[in-house]
């Protein structure tokens, strides 16, 4: 039966482990690299980079220049070699998108976000590290090989004497653009993760996002501000940042990366004040 | 230690805890009781911040606890759902929560030492049993040494071993000077365990005091009696005022006398007796009875003093296994 000795005269003096940021840095890196999901989805997007950043090329560099549709002779028959051997990170942004929402949303649905907010309890510290240990790993992790695909793929194309250098015009902002989107784009997930707390949601509509979306504003009439809202839809201001080759209907490099950083920021915001706010 | 002043959570349309006051004190385990559905893991929420109160405040050592500058060492929670990611180890589990707070490495080897999953520690806690989650979610409530632990239903899938090894850390910790604060819808695993309850039905408080003035509440019911001389027995209790029925087993229930008087007149008339029981209300009964009406799931025309609902009956028979 329960003890009926009063109140125990001991004074407990507990060891004070205070909560710091880089405690939560170090915690959310742990976080990142002990879930198999994650690791995987980053060598998904890794190998999506280089795979293609070899292949493109290779397949694309095999036709005759005729066939390409550009003049005979011309910079690798009319295509951006740049954006060539860099078409693979159009693909590792749907798996970014994806990773950045799962960082945060499987901390939802299994429940781990309790143990994370009562580890933490102002919740915004934990969010930010999340964010800055993301971005980091995406921006060394894919940066290495997004540069790896642009070497590669410049390298197959110099056998035609059609591959780029970095030091040409436009070229070396063109492959730094790939690896900021890439980043953008798995933070614009994150904070998508982070309001809509659940990872099948959140993935669909991050890529309906970067994808449908799109082709359905194709359809937008004039009068309707068509053009305007094109330019300025989330997937499509970044359009201009990531090629070498400038499509005059779309924003300029840095109009572009402003427009794309607010949309992000935005998502940001909301996951912020969804975390903070709601009761989880 | 835990202050609750006037809480209040209302989801929706639904009144979850209404007006919950109490306090839990350092040294000694306070057992916190209510059928399920009553509101003990959603106060359990509101006091580490996850669930935000409608109305009222809830203090751990003296502060909201999104204010404390050492949350780990200030309140160990093992609550009710899961808190942990399915993909992820126990021990990777413990080291990220240990780095939120510098706690060294060698603190997260003692805790999983200390809970006995020395042997799971690398593998997938999605892959747990039941008990092996309740010890890696106890593991990461005494990471940080905290002043105060918070155990929601903590025996829940333990094993009899389990469920001793439970009980006695509770006392251990609540000895070492902590608040200890425990739920539980098992009023016999409180019996054991609390010194002090804290009991709410349909979210409202319904006792704050110890559990024996709990269990007092409810007044003997009468005195089981044992005897080979049954017609002389009768008699005796019947002249002595009290009534006496069988009970089916050879024994017989008498009312209205207490066990000393019936000792005596039993002496007195040279009647031997093979058994004398003052039958007391147990703390299950006592709840019972200050609870009905209020709970949650009640069957239709389910009359207050009927026989608690299943779960109940398998964990007193788990009980009577550890004991």
């Amino acid at each position: 039966m329960s003890a009926t000795t009063s109140p125990a005269p001991v004074q407990f003096r507990p060891t004070e482990h205070r909560v710091t940021f880089g405690g939560l840095l170090r915690s959310e890196w742990i976080k990142f690299w002990s879930v198999r999901s994650v690791v995987v989805t980053m060598a998904a997007a890794f190998v999506a980079i280089v795979g293609f950043g070899i292949l493109l090329p290779f397949a694309v560099g095999s036709q005759p220049a005729a066939e390409r549709g550009g003049p005979p002779g011309g910079p690798s028959g009319g295509l951006d070699p740049t954006a060539l051997s860099l078409q693979g990170a159009q693909l590792a942004s749907l798996i970014v998108a994806a990773l950045g929402v799962i960082v945060i949303a499987g901390e939802f649905s299994t429940g781990m976000v309790r143990t994370s907010f009562v580890s933490a309890p102002r919740r915004l510290g934990v969010l930010a590290a999340k964010a800055i240990v993301l971005a980091v790993t995406v921006a060394v992790v894919l940066g290495v090989a997004v540069f790896l695909a642009f070497f590669i793929g410049q390298a197959v194309l110099d056998r035609n004497g059609t591959g780029a250098s970095l030091s040409d015009d436009g070229v070396l902002r063109a492959v730094l653009g790939n690896v900021l989107v890439l980043v953008g784009i798995a933070l614009a997930g994150l904070g998508l993760g982070a309001l809509m707390r659940n990872s099948a949601g959140a993935i669909c509509t991050i890529l309906a996002a970067l994808f449908v979306l799109p082709l359905l504003l194709l359809a937008l009439p004039e009068s309707w501000g068509g053009p305007t809202i094109r330019e300025y839809y989330f997937a499509n201001t970044t359009t201009n940042s990531i090629a070498v080759q400038q499509q005059s209907e779309y924003l300029g490099v840095g109009a572009g990366f402003a427009v794309f950083a607010v949309w992000v920021a935005v998502l940001l915001a909301l996951g912020a004040i969804s975390a903070k706010t709601r009761d989880v | 230690m835990i202050e609750a002043v006037g809480l209040r959570k209302v989801y929706g349309s639904k009144v979850a805890v209404e007006d919950l006051s109490f306090t839990v004190r350092p040294g000694i385990v306070t057992g916190f009781l209510g059928p399920n559905g009553s509101g003990k893991s959603t106060t359990m929420r509101m006091v580490v911040g996850l669930d935000r109160p409608t109305a009222g405040r809830v203090l751990v050592d003296g502060k909201p606890f999104a204010q404390a500058v050492a949350p780990l060492s200030t309140i160990g929670a093992l609550l009710d759902a899961k808190a942990v990611h399915t993909g992820r180890s126990a021990f990777r589990h413990l080291q990220a929560m240990a780095a939120t707070a510098g706690i060294p490495k060698s603190r997260v080897e003692e805790v999983v030492d200390l809970v006995g999953l020395r042997e799971v520690a690398r593998k997938r806690a999605g892959g747990f049993s039941l008990g092996m989650g309740q010890r890696l979610g106890i593991a990461s409530a005494l990471l940080g040494d905290p002043s105060t632990v918070m155990f929601d239903e903590p025996v829940n899938g333990l094993d009899p071993d389990g469920i001793l090894w439970i009980r006695h850390l509770m006392k251990d910790l609540a000895r070492e000077g902590r608040a200890v604060f425990v739920s539980s819808h098992l009023m016999s695993e409180m019996a054991l365990t609390a010194e002090h309850l804290v009991v709410i039905g349909r979210g409202r408080l319904i006792a704050d005091e110890s559990v024996q003035s709990f269990i007092d509440r409810v007044h003997p019911r009468g005195v089981t009696v044992r005897s080979p001389q049954v017609q002389q027995l009768t008699d005796v209790v019947r002249g002595a005022g009290g009534s006496i029925t069988p009970t089916g087993d050879g024994a017989f229930e008498v009312v209205g006398l207490t066990a000393e008087q019936i000792g005596d007149a039993a002496r007195d008339a040279g009647v031997a007796l093979h058994e004398l029981t003052t039958v007391r209300a147990s703390l299950e009964e006592a709840f019972m009875e200050l609870t009905a009406g209020s709970l949650e799931y009640q069957a239709q025309g389910t009359g207050p003093a009927v026989a608690p609902p299943a779960p109940n009956q398998l964990s007193r028979t788990a009980e009577e296994v550890a004991r």
